[in-house]
């Protein structure tokens, strides 16, 4: 019996190898090697033509005591992550509970709503910049309607990042897509028991939904984190001079790698803060991981 | 939220029937505001793409085209090689949906339903190498390429598509965690080798991830700008995304020809996803095998 | 079995990965098979080698000599209209000057050029000439990207440096050696509406002269709503940046190049302590905000608009009043002194022709450097698209002096301060930056928030030393 149990397990060994070998053989040829040599720039002076030398923790030492805007840098971007992560999260499964009903146009909308992540570049920068004009703008518009005075949003150091991150929620196609499909993906006799016995739509929500699509909030919320702690794109185009202010508001923990690595070549000192990063957000991605045991539903009581 | 329980208890009164359709009704309404959100820049871009220079630059902005500008969209699209930039973003698009479901999905299977020493590390590297800036990878990457001789071609756009990306191979096995091991433990049973049930069983019942992953690598490929630059060498094989940020220049961007000729390319990704999204919400096929 | 399949399949697909490299005209089809000797040791060799990368070049230019012209390539990012025409016009006429070499324009998205244009050094196939940021050529000249010009410049005789502006060439100048040769820059002037002026009943033909004249003037010319908005603002000092201002209040850039920090100057502080009083905290800086705000998509443009009656931007930016607004009434003027009889002082930027550092043919690229720069090509180039050229004989020719900005251009240029982003102290103006904000905020005092950025700035010089 026990033999038998090995031999079989070797030969899962196998199987399970062969499958990830698409995978293991690009990273193994293409993609790991770069990577580890960014790890080693990053105790060296590296300054991708003509510099090498090996520096020790000097790049770190620099990053955590002297660099004067280093924890600004990682605030800020903490500050966009913690807001940024939960309200898209939230909003991207509320949208797709809606689009998952079967009502008229559900199509259109689908498309609708996908569409901000398609849209990319600079006509929706514009168009931001334009919606988020203190004065003629869409959104305080709209709010002078309420009653409210809304704030000058991108002029104002207080409000750039909620307005960077009502960018983000705005642009939750991908999130709703994935939840759109894993809803779909929910058997349907589940849910025709739960009729039986007369259960609320709320309840079904709670009891079934959630719990069956859970794997799939897990990505979102690994993969958002992720993204939102490599924002960058929009802070280059909507700082008037793409470094990050007013008041150094929207200098964020890329931005700054950016411009140490492509505006003064220190990619030595580039590679350390992206190390260190990876380092934050593996921690937070681990804990996350332990703690998905009590919420994520598996097959396999793992994820 | 409050609106909906609202209608619930109100629903509770009258048939089930009614019920649903107060739900229905609010849904709709709910999306239809929403979606304003969404028609708005697509508003914006059409009616810039139609507007005179002169136009777009008269204060206050106007919201319509006063002489709408129909050769804007033709002007656009002959002022550059953008016919031949299409085709070439076609073809790059193509190998990246091919390789994206082919490595993703067997990578991921890997992952999710076989038991092998070293998995977990090796899922985990997989989650770093999404964590590091691409930035600091950029040049390193760029020597390799240019020391394998393939700067210049399109390898190094199509040859990494066939290797998997952490991003799909973690997206599918979220996916595959929710198919009941007792379907797999069954067709074992049976002598179908992991092979087998991937193929005629995790692909089939996973179709709507399966879409995803087209759409969303589609996307991704015709979107993609920085790999393009880097590599693409002879204007000849240049993909539209570089095209258009030719537009855009240091002081004097041509905002009509940007915006129309940014309409044009964003077509196929609506066909696409037009065309596919009866998929992703026709639900997986579980059929007589979810028993267990 | 079935095993046997998927193997199968797997080495179809990597076969047909492979195969894939006959599309491309590369000669390394076998390379995706046979890159499995590890990925690490082959980019660290790839990295070493960048630092012998003038041999990489000669294999190339060897192509060319059968006879042909050697082919070379000049990268930037004019990519559309009078621009793309301008420098293939120049690349044309170098071509038929000479029969050695054809040089051949390609342009790549703005600012995006440059970061390929890295990728392609550090692999060690560069372009053969490039137009660069001016504030960094030293950054490049430290990191080996650009080639040392100076004998190539002790060739061409005594004074050939001296035919472009002192303050740009001195930017190209790391370590007594020299990078780069200035191509075009830029300064700062004062644009005012002549109707305005008049309007408001002041003489169209005197410009503000002084910060209180400025004020003043402003006052005068500033349009009230009756909600309290404003119509029309006198002066919107918001178009250039802080730092700009803060140049151009003394002339002095923030470090020396002997690590002198002069950011906390009375002048900063007093030309700071005017923004803020007579600007954002007497129109409030809501108003002002959302004023900045309207305009700053860079869609539309205020004072086309006849929203503001005068600001600050470059001389090329003419050429919006002329295409948007023919019928404005403008005067242009330099920017006005912080005191009484005090220089008036304004800032620029510009860019570099340089040849990265393994370029295949240097004495080719050289040539085109060369004749690019001449006065010949700089009037050309001053005359199509209106930039202040850096070669002083090409920017003073009479040819161009029709067209008022460039008079005031001129004028303005003895006394336009170049900043360069310093190697004793990098970076240091997107230190000071978050400072100056905090002056127009309201948060600090203009001497509170430059003492810090001045300790901040010293710190950052010491770090360097």
């Amino acid at each position: 019996m026990k033999r038998g149990m090995t031999k079989r397990e070797k030969k899962e060994a196998r199987a399970g190898w062969l499958f990830i070998s698409p995978w293991l053989i690009g990273f193994t040829c293409l993609t790991g090697g770069p990577l580890l040599f960014s790890l080693y720039a990053s105790f060296t002076n590296y300054n991708m033509t003509s510099r090498m030398d090996f520096i020790g923790l000097d790049n770190y030492i620099r990053m955590f005591m002297k660099d004067p805007v280093f924890w600004k840098s990682l605030g800020n971007t903490l500050y966009y992550v913690l807001l940024a992560v939960p309200s898209s999260c939230v909003c991207a499964i509320f949208l797709a509970t809606l689009l998952n009903r079967k009502v008229k146009g559900t199509s259109v909308f689908r498309m609708l709503f996908y569409l901000p992540t398609v849209l990319s570049g600079v006509a929706v920068y514009q168009l931001w910049i334009q919606l988020l004009a203190p004065q003629s703008g869409l959104i305080n518009s709209a709010l002078r309607l309420i009653g409210i005075e809304g704030p000058s949003w991108l002029a104002d150091p207080s409000w750039t990042k909620p307005s960077l991150v009502m960018m983000r929620v705005w642009a939750l196609g991908t999130s709703m897509l994935l939840y759109l499909s894993s809803m779909n993906s929910v058997s349907k006799d589940l849910y025709e028991a739960a009729d039986i016995d007369g259960a609320s739509f709320l309840q079904k929500f709670r009891k079934i939904t959630l719990p069956q699509i859970s794997p799939i909030i897990f990505f979102d919320i690994i993969t958002n984190m992720t993204g939102a702690f490599q924002v960058f794109q929009e802070a280059l185009v909507m700082s008037k001079n793409g470094k990050g202010d007013p008041a150094g508001s929207l200098l964020f923990y890329n931005l700054h790698i950016y411009d140490e690595a492509f505006t003064r070549y220190n990619m030595g000192y580039a590679s350390a803060m992206a190390w260190f990063l990876l380092v934050i957000v593996m921690a937070i991605t681990l804990i996350n991981l332990v703690a998905s045991k009590y919420w994520v539903h598996t097959e396999e009581g793992e994820t | 939220m409050s609106g909906k329980e609202h209608a619930i208890v109100k629903g509770g009164l009258t048939s089930r029937k009614r019920k649903k359709q107060i739900l229905n009704t609010i849904c709709f309404l709910l999306l239809a505001a929403a979606s304003l959100t969404v028609i708005m820049p697509l508003w914006f871009m059409v009616s810039t793409a139609l507007k005179s220079m002169d136009e777009i630059f008269t204060y206050p902005i106007t919201w319509y085209p006063h002489n709408p500008i129909w050769s804007n969209f033709k002007d656009a699209w002959i002022s550059a090689d953008f016919t031949r930039w299409f085709f070439n973003s076609v073809f790059v698009a193509g190998f990246a949906i091919l390789g994206g479901v082919l490595a993703n999905s067997l990578v991921a299977y890997g992952f999710a339903k076989i038991r092998f020493p070293g998995r977990n590390i090796l899922f985990t590297i997989i989650l770093g190498t999404m964590m590091i800036p691409e930035f600091v990878t950029m040049i390193p990457q760029y020597v390799l390429y240019a020391k394998l001789g393939w700067v210049g071609t399109y390898l190094p756009l199509i040859v990494p598509q066939f290797m998997g990306s952490a991003y799909f191979i973690f997206m599918l096995r979220q996916f595959y965690a929710s198919i009941p091991n007792s379907v797999i433990e069954s067709a074992q049973m049976d002598g179908a080798s992991h092979f087998c049930i991937w193929r005629k069983i995790m692909l089939p019942m996973a179709k709507p991830a399966i879409v995803t992953v087209v759409v969303l690598s589609f996307n991704w490929s015709w979107n993609d700008f920085l790999k393009p630059l880097l590599y693409l060498t002879d204007t000849k094989s240049f993909t539209l995304q570089i095209g258009l940020k030719i537009f855009v220049s240091q002081s004097n961007t041509q905002w009509n020809y940007l915006m129309a000729a940014s309409c044009i390319v964003l077509l196929p990704i609506i066909i696409v996803f037009m065309c596919l999204q009866k998929y992703f919400t026709e639900g997986m096929n579980l059929g007589g095998a979810v028993k267990g | 079995m079935k095993k046997r399949r998927l193997i199968g399949l797997l080495l179809a697909t990597v076969l047909g990965v492979t195969s894939l490299a006959g599309c491309g005209n590369t000669n390394s089809a076998s390379g995706g098979g046979s890159g499995a000797t590890g990925g690490e040791t082959q980019t660290a060799d790839a990295a070493e080698n960048t630092e012998s990368a003038d041999a990489a070049g000669s294999e190339s230019s060897d192509t060319a000599a059968s006879g042909e012209r050697i082919k070379l390539e000049v990268w930037d990012w004019w990519g559309d209209g009078q621009y793309k025409y301008v420098i293939e016009q120049l690349c044309q006429n170098f071509n038929e000057s000479q029969d050695k070499y054809e040089v051949v324009h390609v342009n790549y998205p703005w600012g995006d050029v440059w970061t390929k244009a890295l990728a392609a050094t550090a692999a060690g196939n560069p372009p053969d000439i490039i137009i660069q940021d001016i504030r960094t050529v030293t950054h490049r000249g430290q990191a080996n990207q650009a080639t040392d010009l100076t004998d190539l410049i002790a060739k061409e005789g005594e004074g050939f440096t001296d035919q472009f502006y002192p303050q740009l060439m001195d930017a190209m100048i790391y370590d007594g050696k020299v990078y780069g040769l200035p191509y075009v820059t830029d300064t700062r002037i004062l644009y005012y509406d002549k109707d305005a002026f008049a309007e408001a009943g002041l003489d169209p033909e005197a410009p503000p002269q002084t910060w209180d004249e400025l004020v003043e003037y402003a006052r005068k010319l500033d349009v009230q709503k009756e909600d309290g908005s404003y119509e029309r603002l006198g002066f919107y000092p918001g178009t250039l940046e802080w730092n700009a201002w803060a140049f151009s209040a003394d002339g002095k850039d923030y470090t020396d190049a002997d690590g002198n920090v002069t950011v906390n100057t009375p002048e900063k502080v007093e030309l700071f302590e005017n923004i803020y009083t007579d600007f954002y905290e007497y129109y409030g800086k809501k108003e002002l905000d959302s004023f900045s705000a309207e305009f700053g998509s860079g869609m539309t443009n205020p004072f086309v608009a006849g929203k503001v009656a005068m600001w600050v931007n470059t001389p090329t930016e003419f050429t919006k009043v002329r295409d948007f607004a023919p019928e404005k009434n403008y005067g242009v003027a330099l920017m006005p002194a912080l005191k009484e009889g005090g220089e008036h002082y304004s800032w620029g930027g510009g860019f570099s022709v340089e040849i990265p550092y393994g370029a295949k043919d240097v004495e080719g690229s050289w040539e085109f450097a060369k004749f690019i720069t001449s006065k010949e090509s700089q009037v050309y180039w001053a005359s199509q698209v209106y930039d202040t050229v850096a070669n002083i004989e090409a920017s003073q020719d009479p040819s161009l002096m029709e067209i008022p900005v460039f008079e005031a251009a001129l004028e303005a240029m003895p006394t336009t301060v170049v900043t360069l982003d310093r190697l004793t102290a990098p970076g240091a103006s997107d230190i000071v930056l978050p400072y100056l904000d905090e002056i127009i905020l309201g948060n600090k005092t203009p001497q509170e928030a430059l003492d810090e950025a001045q300790a901040q700035v010293e710190q950052l010089v010491n770090d360097n030393k």
